[in-house]
């Protein structure tokens, strides 16, 4: 009887260990921010090639508050939190203000921690608009981490 | 006339400390000269804040254990767990749940430890788990210094240390600085009230008042009492010291992760060190004692220890022209209330002895 009960209640924390195991990578799916990289440079994917757009404004997941221009030539960084993205491309006639095109774009980011995508490509319509991300040069230096030091005390 | 004079000497030497403070706060806060809504704003901040690591202490408190000087040990565990979590890049909320469930198991496993050498200096728990909080110390230092980008992989190069391993000293937590703070939005004019952190608060005091209840609170409220007829009435009575300490560490653990999303920087190799100290300063601030405490001692204490904390360097500087002066004596003041407190305490244990003998012997000469 003891037996049986103690392998029921070892049973029953066997599963309760993998539930926590199960939410911890579901908060790391979800929770993950990623760094996205948006580029309006030239650009060659999958043999096609695009030309950096003139300009172009981009809202990410709908908040017209975040509205982001770019330039020909232009690199920027997002910090995105959880999997799935959703960015509108408008590309602009400068001087006139006329929009020329919009294009909506889906991303699924996974659990990557960075990634890069083309303006241009997305703006032609391009399935596959990712590029290979870029090696930061930054050094960091351990003099620079000093801060804090103050701000840790109650 | 004898009886009201006792009663009265009894009421002094219970609430002498918070009344000290109140008297000094008092007289700080009009020469500080904040706004009533700067220090309100202030305090309801700090509150949230320190609130989760000072109720911590109390289930020790309650087992006759003392003062647990061992919680900086669930703080380091915390601290572990944020430190993946920054590596992994998980931020928000589900950020600050990771870091409690992935620093969760090493502050039990902690705890377990300080538990079991806790039961080898029954009586000395206070200088014990002090001592304690420097040996882990070591060896948070070793894990954090040396394995952490060695063994244990950390991808971030922002985290590591230019050599290739060890954590840099101070760690940005902008991903979930503020988030348990601003998950319920509330402003009150230009206060900024932090609900979410305040009912996370309130669940725990209620888990407090719950756990007194069960058979394992009046195990250790029995203990507390009296640790040779616990064990006489079949408590197992290292069992549960040990689970007391283990439940002190675990909150602690969480306090600390409560604590650095409302600072949004955690230094390294020091945050931890002085949450002992504080939390347990604020606490004999409140007007417990190492016998007894209650959840109206902890926010009274956090509430006058951090007053003193805000007002006292501005105090300073409008008297003397030094602001650095006015946070000498704050300093000066927080660890003197400490050995105030003990001082009271031990004044008290052999006054209650005298009383306890006089009773015993009766009108006999």
């Amino acid at each position: 009887m003891t037996v049986q009960l103690n392998k029921k209640r070892l049973v029953i924390r066997l599963i309760l260990v993998a539930l926590i195991v199960i939410l911890c990578f579901a908060l790391n799916y979800f929770g993950k921010e990623h760094d996205v990289y948006l580029d309006n440079m030239e650009a060659q994917i999958g043999g096609k090639s695009y030309e950096g757009i003139a300009y172009l404004t981009l809202v990410i997941d709908g908040n017209e508050e975040t509205e982001m221009e770019f330039y020909a030539d232009d690199r920027d960084v997002v910090k995105l939190k959880g999997p799935s993205h959703t960015m509108k491309v408008s590309v602009i006639n400068e001087e006139t203000e006329e929009v020329i095109k919009t294009v909506d774009f889906s991303m699924n980011l996974g659990t990557e921690r960075e990634v890069m995508f083309s303006l241009p490509a997305i703006a032609d319509g391009a399935k596959d608009a990712a590029l290979p991300v870029p090696q930061s040069d930054t050094q960091y230096s351990d003099d620079e981490d000093t801060s804090g030091m103050e701000a840790t005390q109650p | 006339m004898s009886d009201k004079k006792d009663k009265l000497m009894n009421f002094l030497a219970d609430c002498a400390v918070p009344i000290i403070f109140i008297g000094l706060s008092a007289a700080a806060i009009p020469l500080s000269g904040f706004s009533a809504t700067y220090l309100v704003q202030e305090m309801l901040s700090r509150l949230a804040r320190n609130s989760f690591l000072v109720l911590s202490l109390l289930i020790p408190i309650i087992a006759g254990m003392g003062l647990n000087f061992g919680m900086v040990l669930g703080a380091m565990a915390g601290q572990i767990g944020l430190i993946l979590v920054t590596d992994w890049a998980v931020v928000g909320w589900q950020g600050i749940l990771l870091a409690s469930i992935v620093g969760m198991p090493i502050a039990v496993v902690l705890g377990y430890i300080c538990g079991a050498v806790l039961n080898r200096a029954k009586g000395r728990e206070m200088v014990t788990s002090y001592i304690l909080g420097f040996f882990i110390n070591g060896i948070y230092q070793l894990i954090v210094l040396y394995c952490m980008g060695n063994i244990i992989p950390i991808s971030n190069p922002q985290l590591v240390l230019s050599r290739g391993y060890g954590i840099r000293n101070a760690i940005n937590l902008m991903g979930i600085r503020h988030t348990l703070d601003n998950l319920i939005p509330l402003k009150i004019g230009t206060i900024d009230v932090p609900v979410a952190t305040f009912i996370l608060i309130a669940i725990f005091c209620l888990f407090i008042v719950w756990f007194r209840r069960t058979k394992l609170g009046q195990d250790m409220r029995a203990l507390g009492q009296d640790m040779a007829v616990a064990d006489a009435a079949g408590i197992p009575v290292e069992r549960t010291r040990i689970i007391a300490i283990i439940i002190s560490t675990v909150l602690a653990c969480f306090g600390q992760i409560i604590f650095l999303q409302n600072i949004g920087t955690m230094n390294t190799y020091n945050s931890h060190d002085q949450a002992g100290m504080f939390a347990i300063a604020a606490i004999l601030i409140g007007g417990a004692s190492v016998s007894r405490a209650t959840i109206a001692n902890v926010f009274v204490g956090v509430i006058l220890f951090h007053l003193m904390f805000v007002v006292s360097p501005m105090a300073g500087k409008q008297l003397i022209g030094h602001a650095q002066l006015g946070e000498y004596f704050r300093v000066f003041v927080s660890y003197g209330i400490i050995a105030l407190a003990l001082v009271i305490h031990a004044w008290k244990r052999s006054r209650d002895k005298i009383e306890a003998r006089k009773n015993l012997r009766g009108d006999a000469k």
